[in-house]
C-alpha cells in the first residue's frame, strides 16, 4: 500500500516539477543561457501572490494569472534591457550575468522582506481527499495540473501561434530568422519573458501549497538544472519526464535512504545522466 | 622505377545510418605524387579524408600508412604519424597570433615532437615565411584575410612535418591570382618531400597540379588515371554534367 | 602567447614575495589575518584559472576541492596527524578525486560541464551534511593549535603564503611549456586542436588535476585555523563563485589577472564594506554584471587599452565599445 502512495506523491511532485522548470528549459533550449534568474522569478511571484493575499486577501487561484503576468513583464525587460546586450557574447558570460543579477536580487528581497518563510494560509490550503486508500492533497494536485497545463500551453503556443513559431525558428536557424523579419532582440525578450511568466505562475501555487523565501531560490533553480538535464532539452515534453523522474527518484530515494540524502541523490542522478547520456531522456542533441 | 606505396586502402566503406558516404574503395598513393581527388559534391571526398584521419572510422576496410594501419587511431595520433590535413571550413585559434597558430602544429604534431616552445616558435617562423606569411606573424588569427587564413592553415598543417600532406579545397574562394600563388605553393612543398592528396572543385589546380587523378561519384570511384585520361572518361563527364551531355560529347566535336 | 618574464618581472615577483614574508613584522595580527584570506582567495582565483581560464571549461569545482582538503585534514588530524602532514594529503586527496572525476566529466563541454561541477561542489555538500564520518550537519572540530596568538597567526599566513607561492610558480610554469600552449588550444578550437597532435583528455585532465590540489590545500590550511569545519561553510559555492569573478575581474586566462582580481576584490571588500558585511553579495553581484557588460576581458585588457590609446579620457569610449561587441 505504501508503494502506491509514494508512486502517487511522485507523480504529483512530477507534476509540481515540471511546472517548475518548464521556463527554465524554454530559455536554454532556445537561447542556450542558464537563467540564474530562474528561481527568482518563482520567488518573486510567489511573494506577488502572498501579499495579494495577505494585503487584499485575493485567493492565489485568482492572482496566478496576475502574477504571471508581472513576471513576464519583468523578464522581458530584463532580457531586452540588460542580457540582450551581451547575448552574443559566450555562454559563460551570460552565465555569470545572470548569476549577478540573481545575487543582487535576492539580497534586495532578504533586505524588504526578510528571510522569514511566507506562506499562503487559505482555508483550503490543508485539504486532502483520499481516493483509494491514497492520500491526495490538494494543493499537491493543484500544482501537478497547473505543470501540466504549463507544459501543454506552452506547447501549443509553440505550434500554433505566429509567435511561437517564430522563436522555434530564432532557436533553429538565427539568421534564416532575420532573413523573414524576424527581430531577435524581440523574440528573445519574449522567450525569456514567458519562461519568467511561467516561473511566476508555478510561484503563485508554491506560496499557496508550500513556502517561499529568498533563500529558496537557488533551491528551485537547482533543482530545475537537473529536471531539465534528466529530461533533456529541445523538447516541451522534457522538463515533464525529468519532473517525473526526479519525483520518483526523490520519494524512493527517501523511502531507501532516509529524508537526508534526497537532494544528494537529485545531484547523482544528475551526473549519472550527464556521464551517460547528457541529451537526457527525450532531449535533442543540441548546444551540447 | 615504381614508386613506393605510401598510403593504401582496400574495401573502405563509412555508411552514416542508411547513408553510405564512402563504398568498397580502393586506392593507392605513391609517395612522391600528387593525386588529385575530384567528383561531385556529396561523393564522399571529404569522408574519406574523415576516415583516413581517424574523425570518423570506417565501417569496414582496411587503411596502411608507410605499412602500418590507420584503423582505431585517434586524430592526435594520425597526425604524430605523419599524416597532416587542412580543413574546407577554416580553424585558426582565433585570439592567438599567427605564429603561436602554427606553432601549435611544431608543439604537438611533429613526428619529430619539438617538446620545447622557443623550438616551436622557430619552426613557426620558418613555415611561415615559406606561405609567405612572415609579416603578419604578430597578428591575431581573426584578423586575417580568407586567402590568408587558408595559408596559416597550411603553414599550420606543414609545422607537423607531415610525410603525406592532405588538402581539402584549398582553392575555395580564392581569386586567380590567389589561386596561382597556391599552385606554386603546393609544388613547393612537394619538392620538399611531402606527398599530396588534394580535394579540389577549380579543375585548374587539378589540372596543373597532379600527377594522377581518382574519381568519386556517390561513395564509389569511378575512374582513376592521368588528368586528361580521367576528364575525358564518360563516366566521369556522365557524373558531373549528366547523361545528356554525355551523349552529346560522345558524338564527337 | 605568454612571453618569458623579463629581469623585471622576475624581481617584481621575487620582491612581492619578500614583501609578504615580511609582512607579519609589519601589521597587527588582524592584518596578518586579512592577508591570509587574500592570499586564500587568490589560491582559488588562480586554480580556477587552470581550467577555466586557460582550458576554457569554467568550473564550479574550487569549493568542492576547497571542501574536500578541509575535511580531509580535519580527518587526519583527529586520528593524529600532523598539520604538516595532513595539509598536503588533503591536497592529494583533492588531486585524486579531480583524476577520477576528470575522466566522465571532461566528456561534457559548455554549460553541461558547468552543471556537472555545480552538481558536484553542492552533491558533496549534500553528503556532507548527513555523512558521520563528517560529522553531518554538525561539522567536525579539529585538535587546536597550540601557542601565542602571535605564533598561530602567523603559523597559518605562512602555510597559506606557501601554498599560494607553490600555486604562482606552476601557474608560471604551465604557461610557458608545452602544457599551457595546449591547454589554450583547446579553448581556442578542441577539434582543431586534437588534428594538430594535442591529446586533448589527458590535458584537460591535468589542467582539472591542478585546479584541485591548491584549493584543497588551501581549504586544510583554512580547517585548521578556524579549528572547525561544517559543509555549509567549506562546500560553500560562494566560494567558486567568487573565484571566478576574480579571476573575470583581473582577466581570464593570463597568469597574473587572477591574482590581482583576487587583491582587488578582497581588498573592495575588506576596506569599502566592512561596516555593510551584509550586502557582501549584492556587491558582488553588482560586480559580475558589470565586469560582464563593460570588462568582459577583465580590468587588466582596460587598462592596456587605456594606455594605448593614450590615458584616461579613452576610457569612457573603451567601455561603450565592450558593451556594443556581444550585443543581439
Amino acid at each position: 500500500m505504501i508503494y502506491l502512495q509514494i508512486l502517487v506523491n511522485s507523480i504529483l511532485l512530477g507534476g509540481m516539477y515540471a511546472a517548475i522548470a518548464v521556463g527554465f528549459s524554454l530559455v536554454w533550449g532556445v537561447m542556450n543561457i542558464l537563467n540564474i534568474l530562474h528561481g527568482t522569478f518563482l520567488m518573486l511571484g510567489g511573494y506577488l501572490t502572498f501579499w495579494l493575499f495577505h494585503l487584499y486577501g485575493v485567493d492565489p487561484f485568482l492572482s496566478l494569472p496576475l502574477s504571471a503576468a508581472a513576471m513576464f513583464c519583468l523578464g522581458y525587460l530584463i532580457q531586452l534591457g540588460i542580457i540582450n546586450q551581451v547575448i552574443r557574447a559566450s555562454f559563460f558570460m551570460t552565465l555569470v550575468l545572470t548569476f549577478g543579477l540573481e545575487l543582487i536580487a535576492v539580497k534586495l528581497a532578504l533586505f524588504f522582506w526578510t528571510g522569514d518563510f511566507r506562506s499562503v494560509q487559505t482555508a483550503y490550503a490543508g485539504y486532502s481527499f483520499e481516493v483509494g486508500g491514497v492520500i491526495i492533497p490538494l494543493m499537491r494536485l493543484a500544482l501537478f495540473a497547473l505543470g501540466l497545463l504549463l507544459t501543454g500551453g506552452l506547447f501549443w503556443f509553440m505550434a500554433a501561434t505566429r509567435t511561437g513559431r517564430a522563436i522555434r525558428a530564432v532557436r533553429i536557424d538565427l539568421e534564416a530568422a532575420q532573413l523573414m523579419g524576424v527581430s531577435p532582440a524581440k523574440i528573445y525578450a519574449v522567450t525569456y519573458g514567458l519562461s519568467a511568466g511561467l516561473a511566476g505562475a508555478a510561484g503563485a501555487l508554491v506560496s499557496a501549497g508550500f513556502a517561499i523565501s529568498p533563500v529558496t531560490d537557488i533551491e528551485f533553480l537547482a533543482k530545475s538544472f537537473v529536471i531539465c538535464v534528466i529530461g533533456g532539452l529541445g523538447n516541451i515534453t522534457g522538463a515533464l519526464a525529468g519532473g517525473l523522474v526526479l519525483g520518483l527518484v526523490e520519494n524512493f530515494g527517501a523511502l531507501y535512504f532516509g529524508p537526508g540524502l534526497q537532494n544528494a541523490l537529485g545531484y547523482g542522478v544528475l551526473l549519472l545522466v550527464l556521464f551517460i547520456r547528457p541529451t537526457g531522456l527525450l532531449g535533442k542533441a543540441g548546444y551540447h | 622505377m615504381r614508386a613506393e606505396v605510401l598510403l593504401e586502402g582496400r574495401g573502405v566503406t563509412k555508411r552514416f545510418g542508411g547513408l553510405t558516404a564512402v563504398s568498397e574503395l580502393d586506392f593507392e598513393l605513391y609517395r612522391g605524387e600528387i593525386l588529385g581527388l575530384i567528383g561531385p559534391n556529396g561523393a564522399g571526398k571529404t569522408t574519406l579524408l574523415d576516415c583516413l584521419t581517424g574523425v570518423e572510422p570506417p565501417n569496414e576496410g582496411a587503411i596502411t600508412f608507410a605499412g602500418q594501419s590507420l584503423i582505431g587511431l585517434k586524430p592526435h595520433q594520425v597526425v604524430k604519424r605523419g599524416i597532416a590535413r587542412t580543413f574546407q571550413v577554416v580553424q585558426p585559434f582565433p585570439t592567438l597570433t599567427v605564429r603561436d597558430n602554427v606553432a601549435m602544429g611544431a608543439l604537438f604534431g611533429s613526428t619529430r615532437a619539438h617538446k620545447d616552445v622557443r623550438r616551436a616558435q622557430a619552426v613557426a617562423d620558418e613555415k611561415l615565411a615559406f606561405v609567405g606569411l612572415a609579416n603578419k606573424a604578430d597578428q591575431p588569427a581573426a584578423q586575417l584575410t580568407l586567402g590568408e587564413r587558408k595559408r596559416l592553415e597550411l603553414a599550420k598543417s606543414l609545422a607537423t612535418e607531415p610525410e603525406l600532406l592532405l588538402l581539402d579545397e584549398v582553392n575555395a574562394g580564392l581569386n586567380p591570382a590567389e589561386i596561382e600563388t597556391a599552385i606554386d605553393l603546393m609544388r613547393k612543398i612537394r619538392n620538399e618531400g611531402v606527398t599530396l592528396l588534394v580535394i579540389e572543385h577549380v579543375m585548374k589546380v587539378i589540372m596543373d597540379l597532379s600527377d594522377r587523378v581518382i574519381v568519386l561519384h556517390h561513395g564509389e570511384k569511378i575512374a582513376q588515371g592521368s588528368p586528361d585520361e580521367v576528364t575525358n572518361d564518360e563516366g566521369v563527364i556522365r557524373a558531373y554534367l549528366g547523361e545528356k551531355y554525355a551523349k552529346l560529347l560522345a558524338l564527337g566535336p | 602567447m605568454f612571453p618569458q618574464w623579463t629581469k623585471n618581472q622576475w624581481l617584481a615577483l621575487w620582491l612581492g614575495i619578500a614583501v609578504l614574508v615580511a609582512l607579519p613584522q609589519f601589521t597587527d595580527n588582524d592584518g596578518t589575518r586579512m592577508w591570509m584570506d587574500i592570499l586564500m582567495y587568490m589560491i582559488l582565483a588562480m586554480s580556477w584559472n587552470f581550467i577555466g581560464g586557460l582550458t576554457g571549461y569554467p568550473s564550479f569545482a574550487p569549493a568542492a576541492f576547497f571542501g574536500l582538503g578541509a575535511y580531509t585534514t580535519a580527518i587526519l588530524m583527529n586520528q593524529g596527524a600532523p598539520f604538516l602532514v595532513a595539509m598536503p594529503l588533503g591536497g592529494v586527496v583533492g588531486a585524486t578525486v579531480a583524476l577520477l572525476l576528470g575522466i566522465p566529466i571532461l566528456r561534457l563541454r559548455g554549460h553541461y560541464f558547468a552543471i556537472a561541477t555545480y552538481g558536484v561542489a553542492e552533491g558533496l555538500r549534500e553528503l556532507a551534511e548527513n555523512l558521520e564520518i563528517t560529522g553531518a550537519a554538525d561539522g567536525i572540530n579539529l585538535p587546536q593549535i597550540e601557542g601565542t596568538v602571535d605564533y598561530f597567526t602567523q603559523y597559518f599566513y605562512y602555510s597559506m603564503l606557501a601554498v599560494a607561492v607553490l600555486t604562482v610558480l606552476t601557474m608560471y610554469w604551465v604557461t610557458r611549456h608545452r602544457l599551457g600552449y595546449g591547454l589554450v588550444a583547446i579553448r581556442e578550437n578542441e577539434d582543431a586542436a586534437g588534428m594538430l597532435g594535442v591529446e586533448a583528455t589527458k590535458f584537460k585532465i591535468t589542467a582539472f588535476v591542478l585546479s584541485g590540489i591548491f584549493p584543497a590545500m588551501a581549504g586544510g590550511v583554512y580547517a585548521y585555523r578556524a579549528a572547525f569545519v561544517e559543509p555549509i561553510d567549506v562546500f560553500d559555492v560562494l566560494l567558486s563563485i567568487e573565484a571566478i569573478v576574480m579571476a573575470m575581474l583581473g582577466g581570464v586566462g593570463t597568469v597574473m589577472g587572477p591574482l590581482l582580481g583576487a587583491l582587488f576584490l578582497e581588498l573592495i571588500n575588506n576596506f569599502l564594506w566592512s561596516q555593510f558585511l551584509e550586502f557582501h553579495s549584492l556587491f558582488l553581484g553588482l560586480l559580475m554584471v558589470l565586469v560582464v557588460i563593460f570588462t568582459p576581458r577583465g580590468v587588466m585588457a582596460v587598462v592596456q587599452e587605456v594606455r594605448m590609446k593614450g590615458g584616461l579620457r579613452a576610457l569612457g569610449g573603451i567601455l561603450l565599445a565592450n558593451t556594443q561587441r556581444f550585443k543581439v
